[in-house]
């Protein structure tokens, strides 16, 4: 844990870099200073071990004397004779014994986001894409994936409460009848619902249902993650608000302002896909500009990166407008690249795309309109449709709370939402709602909103009830159980269905509603046929002519004295729904690699300005208000801003996510939701010390990350492959003749969004440590994803680079087994037999990649572990005392080998994907079998920008990768220090 | 100098030794004859099981099918028992009185499973999968015995890592029919078959 203060000279450390001395690429400003915290774990793999206790010789002789009489005996442990269980009723056409896959939806912020289900046993235990699904294409991000451990939770509430008094199903829905019939009485005036967004055509059926029943009742909607103003932007342009679709597949410049669409947002997995398609370094490469305040993953994949601050950001688009012809400049003096930047988009027309970010004021969004209208995209790379989710009236959470101050509206029901938490500050929504007569709280835990009301009933989740949902693209799709809820969950269809006065049965309420859409003929052919593929296939919205009108002017208020603030939803717990999900807690962020908690981001220079270091607590003020949190410095971000993440600091976020972080909504007000500016900074002279990952299992300055631009792999393709000499080695060299395992990732396509690590831990059932234990880098994750800095700490370019088991020809781990538990089997994995491993560790001394995991406590195990019902039966959940590493998800290779004997066939190409390459939204993972010679990993290992890490150690990877290429403009100024953009 | 030890503590010592030695081997060897015996491994005792099922009469006299009730055990990792839906369609009709086949009316009625005793349980850092088994030839009597004449089923062989490596170091020896190709034999001993 970073426990010192330490003081980089960041402004030598710049020069040195910029001078080319110093490492071309660097993992933290740490291990730049070589502070003696990122020293400690890079010399030692654990450095805590023998810090903590001094013994003296003879105390050590005891225990070993006592550890090795004792060794034999914990084998003893005879396992009790398990009971099999017989069912009571046959599953047609299903066998006992192989899973059922199922295809359903998640609703994400509104939008659906198709998935495959893996269930054992009527036990979801995998989530993956629905390959037919245009918002999934068949891979799935960080939170779907994590969704399987919400789903399993303990701490999900069970009891319908009323002022904390459980109830049963039948009291509730006595006491909605009687709610019912008062509200008939006044005509449903003081009925409010507040939701968050949702698609979903039989809830809006539904709603517009409860709307006839009670004319004065109104919906709001609370989205602290989602923004207005894109809609509000295409209303200013286009008249009417339209739902914006882009199309990277014909993107050939692209410019992101303050927009992480390859990272965040509806069908961002869609549009990293087809991005990374574009780019092949030996066909056509397409060319992003970023401009952004925060370090993003879409900035990491950009050729040229602009660390603005977010009111700097306002004034390039206007420049970017005046240049192209179609609005008046902003006033002050444009960015150095912006003549470039124009000509580049100009040339390439209908294949220019400009995305605005969510968080920019409509203003922006309509400018835009208008700059890809001149630039000929509209139709092209970005195309206009309905609406996918109801728009909203305009601040609808701050409306309701006026109302509920007033006192027009008396009976709220909140479903799936938590103001209490989040609303904006200053809307003193917790004691306005404290004063109600009537409330009810339907929602997955017994959250903060839920200790308001006065009713709280558990809600069924996505993946136990039915539902529908649109993606981003309108695509509609079905949502079915995959296993039945426990009883008294209600999925919000039916507490809505039975207020309207329906049956609160979901399927036929779904059913009801496709069944008026499609009509009687073919409707069960239709209904098995929609549930078999998970998607309503011709759904999608169609594009319509649209005709930007002239931009308003665009102001953009002066800087002014102070900082400026920017809120953004959180890589792992988004707004913070998942704070109580330790998967996405223990996943490190993709720039910051902090785990556990948040921090207030600060640029190099910032940082420096007002002395602080990472970890010191700071005091920020805006417009009044005040919140405290600890410091971490973000290489890349821009000068004179403080990033708040959102979705920390929970108070009722169960026994995981409660008092974690500090909660940035505190200083969140209605005026400034996304931007703020006249902010104060103050040291308060505290520490709290942060937990990250970045400096963990450090390879020092060898060359792991391989970059280069197109300019210098057009002249030297091989400039990856460093010259290697072929050594011999005295092991004898192994023989493939049936299938040889491989695997490549292209650091090209990595965003670093870390969907593979959940895959990879939700496959394989790897355990969680807990923030003291990741302090001190016992973080258990097969898969980690290392992030790489280049260039000058305030402008890097960032790498990732993705680092499992490199299942090494010649491996340093097999060797040294003294039990011989890591062998090399005949199809070339390292294999890793728990069950003979004692636990000396050497194995994992030896790797110099230092991806082997030891199970240093029973993490798994009882007392602490992830809920039973989560783990995936075909993997074993290792004990206390045992190592383990990345199988080559071993299981699903056994699988796929004993289908096709069974089946009397050869292991098809594809037929086995490992759980991080079915993950992956931008195919950066490639896994299969080297020895057939038209296979997928065959043909990218034979591409001249294959690399394998540390080869020169020869130890001949079968993990390999291919090197980045850049597609930098030639024509864009270059930095004299060589930064970044 | 006076000895310490007198001349005999030589004679004791030596007896000493050797029967120390003696001792360890004799416990090496005990040990190892009692942890390859079959009662080591509940080899030959009959488990009894909540409804006396009798495979002697199923499986025997009535000629049934294996797999007509171990329906997955050509394309699942376990073979399955059957449901109780599966007995009821002839217990519906057959023996519908019999006191001993109460618990089948019970759980077909209420919904709840039933709950058999095990017989055959590999430790969990062992994955057999029985599809492959029967793809390739191995028959059920190999592994399981005489199951249609057990009245009471018991295990006959050890199932230990020793007795499956009999077979996957030489599968030819042990199965009818040359279903192994030659080539794959290389795989059928590597720890990840098994353990993983």
């Amino acid at each position: 844990m970073p426990s010192e203060r330490y003081h980089p000279d960041l402004q030598s450390l710049g020069s040195a870099l910029a001078g080319g001395d110093g490492p071309r690429f660097w993992r933290s400003l740490e291990q730049l200073a070589a502070s003696p915290d990122a020293m400690r774990f890079l010399e030692r793999e654990f450095p805590h071990l023998g810090e903590a206790t001094r013994t003296d010789r003879r105390t050590l002789l005891k225990l070993l004397g006592a550890s090795l009489a004792l060794a034999g005996l914990t084998g003893c442990e005879e396992a009790p004779t398990r009971p099999i269980v017989a069912r009571a009723r046959s599953v047609p056409d299903h066998a006992p014994g192989r899973p059922l896959h199922v295809a359903t939806t998640l609703m994400q912020d509104g939008y659906g986001l198709g998935i495959l289900v893996e269930s054992h046993g009527g036990r979801p235990v995998k989530i993956e894409g629905n390959p037919l699904h245009p918002a999934s294409l068949g891979a799935t991000d960080a939170f779907a994936q994590a969704e399987i451990l919400t789903l399993h939770d303990p701490d999900r509430s069970s009891l319908i409460r009323q002022e904390g008094t459980p109830r049963t199903r039948a009291e509730l829905a006595r006491m909605l009848d009687a709610l019912a019939l008062e509200m008939e009485g006044r005509g449903g005036a003081g009925l409010r619902l507040l939701t968050g967004p949702t698609s979903s055509p039989t809830f809006i059926a539904l709603t517009a249902a409860l709307s006839e029943r009670f004319p004065e009742a109104r919906w709001h909607r609370h989205a602290p993650a989602l923004s207005d103003t894109p809609y509000q932007g295409a209303r200013l342009a286009f008249g009417q608000p339209l739902e914006t679709r882009l199309d990277l597949s014909r993107a050939e410049v692209i410019l992101a302002l303050d927009a992480d669409f390859l990272s965040q947002g509806p069908g961002w997995i869609a549009h990293a896909a087809a991005f990374a398609a574009r780019r092949d370094p030996a066909g056509s490469m397409n060319r992003l500009y970023v401009a952004e305040p925060c370090p993003t993953p879409t900035g990491t994949r950009a050729d040229h990166r602009l660390p603005l601050a977010p009111d700097e950001i306002l004034h390039l688009a206007a420049d970017l407008g005046a240049a192209l012809g179609v609005s008046a400049p902003s006033g002050g003096e444009p960015h150095p690249i912006v003549p470039v930047l124009a000509e580049d988009l100009r040339r390439a027309g209908p294949g220019a795309l400009v995305v605005a970010g969510p968080r920019l004021p409509a203003g922006i969004h309509a400018l835009v309109h208008v700059i890809n209208g001149r630039l000929g995209a509209i139709g092209s790379t970005v195309v206009h449709t309905a609406p996918v989710l109801p728009v909203p009236d305009p601040d609808s959470l701050a409306a309701l709370a006026e109302d509920m101050a007033a006192g027009t509206a008396t009976h709220l029901l909140i479903l799936d939402a938590n103001p209490v938490y989040d609303a904006p500050a200053g809307l003193e929504f917790a004691e306005r709602l404290a004063r109600l007569p009537f409330s009810l709280h339907l929602g997955l835990y017994e959250d903060e909103t839920a200790a308001g009301c006065r009713w709280h009933v558990p809600m069924a989740h996505a993946l136990e009830c039915w539902g529908d949902a649109r993606a981003y693209d309108g695509t509609a799709s079905l949502m079915q159980p995959v296993r039945t809820p426990r009883a008294g969950r209600l999925s919000a269809l039916e507490l809505i269905a039975s207020l309207a006065g329906q049956e609160a049965d979901g399927q036929a309420l779904v059913r009801e509603r496709w069944r008026a859409e499609r009509g009687e003929t073919g409707f069960e052919a239709f209904w098995t046929q929609v549930l078999h593929d998970g998607v309503v296939a011709g759904t999608a919205f169609a594009p319509q002519p649209v005709q930007p009108a002239p931009p308003p002017p665009v102001n953009p208020a002066g800087a002014g004295e102070g900082l400026r603030v920017a809120f953004a939803p959180d890589p792992a717990v988004w707004d913070g729904r998942y704070a109580g999900n330790a998967w996405l807690q223990e996943l490190p962020r993709p720039l910051s690699k902090l785990v556990w908690g948040n921090a207030v981001l600060l640029a190099p220079a910032t940082a420096a300005r007002f002395g602080v270091q990472n970890g010191d607590v700071v005091e920020v003020t805006l417009a009044g208000r005040t919140v405290a949190g600890p410091v971490f410095v973000m290489p890349g971000h821009a000068p004179d801003t403080a990033t708040l993440p959102l979705g920390y600091g929970r108070w009722r976020a169960g026994f995981v996510g409660s008092g974690v972080g500090f909660s940035a909504y505190a200083l969140r007000g209605g005026e400034a939701m996304w931007h703020g500016t006249g902010a104060t900074l103050r040291r308060s002279g505290a520490r709290d010390p942060l937990v990250t990952t970045q400096d963990h299992h450090a390879m020092a300055d060898r060359a792991v990350v391989r970059a280069a631009t197109l300019a210098e792999f057009r002249e030297n393709p091989d400039f990856a492959r460093a010259a290697v000499e072929e050594r011999s080695s005295f092991y004898p060299e192994y023989q493939y003749e049936g299938h040889a395992w491989g695997m490549a990732i292209d650091l090209d396509a990595c965003l670093g969004c870390n969907a593979c690590m959940v895959a990879c831990q939700a496959e394989n059932n790897v355990p969680v440590v807990g923030r003291e234990e990741v302090a001190i880098g016992r973080e258990m994750h097969w898969l980690r994803v290392d992030r790489y800095f280049e260039g000058p700490p305030d402008d890097p370019v960032v790498h990732f680079q993705p680092m499992l088991c490199m299942h090494c020809e010649k491996a340093p781990c097999e060797v040294v087994c003294p039990v011989n538990a890591t062998v090399h089997d005949s199809e070339g994995l390292n294999v890793m037999v728990y069950n003979r491993c004692i636990g000396t560790r050497y194995c994992s001394n030896n790797c110099p990649y230092k991806v082997r995991r030891f199970n240093w406590f029973d993490y798994a195990g009882r007392g602490g572990g992830a809920p039973v019902e989560v783990y995936n039966p075909d993997v074993t959940v290792r004990e206390r005392g045992v190592m383990e590493k990345c199988t080559y998800c071993v299981q699903r290779i056994s699988a796929a080998r004993i289908e096709a004997k069974r089946e009397g066939r050869p292991v098809r190409d594809g037929e086995v994907r490992t759980a991080c390459q079915q993950a992956c939204p931008t195919r950066a993972i490639t896994f299969g079998d080297l020895n057939a010679p038209d296979s997928a990993v065959t043909a990218r290992k034979r591409s001249p920008r294959n690399y394998g890490v540390l080869a020169d150690l020869n130890t001949q990877p079968r993990t390999t990768y291919l090197a980045r290429v850049g597609n930098p403009n030639p024509d864009v100024p270059k930095r004299r220090d060589g930064g970044g953009s | 100098m006076t000895q310490l030890f007198r001349p005999s503590a030589d004679r004791a010592l030596r007896r000493i030794l050797a029967s120390s030695a003696f001792a360890f081997a004799l416990v090496v060897v005990t040990g190892f004859i009692i942890v390859r015996s079959g009662p080591f491994w509940n080899v030959g005792s009959p488990i009894t099981q909540p409804i006396p099922f009798s495979h002697a009469v199923h499986a025997g006299e009535l000629g049934m099918d294996c797999r007509y009730c171990h329906s997955s055990v050509e394309v699942a990792a376990t073979a399955g028992v059957p449901t109780v839906e599966t007995c009821m369609g002839c217990h519906s009709q057959v023996w519908t009185a019999a006191s001993a086949l109460a618990p089948l009316h019970a759980s077909m009625a209420t919904g709840e499973p039933l709950a058999w005793n095990r017989v055959h349980q590999l430790p969990d850092h062992v994955r057999f999968h029985h599809g492959i088994h029967v793809a390739r030839g191995v028959e059920c009597a190999t592994c399981h015995g005489d199951v249609e004449r057990m009245a009471q089923v018991r295990k006959v062989e050890t199932m230990s890592m020793s007795w499956c490596l009999d077979c996957h170091w030489d599968p030819h020896a042990r199965l009818s029919s040359g279903s192994v190709p030659p080539d794959r034999l290389a795989q059928l001993d590597d720890c990840s078959i098994c353990h993983y």
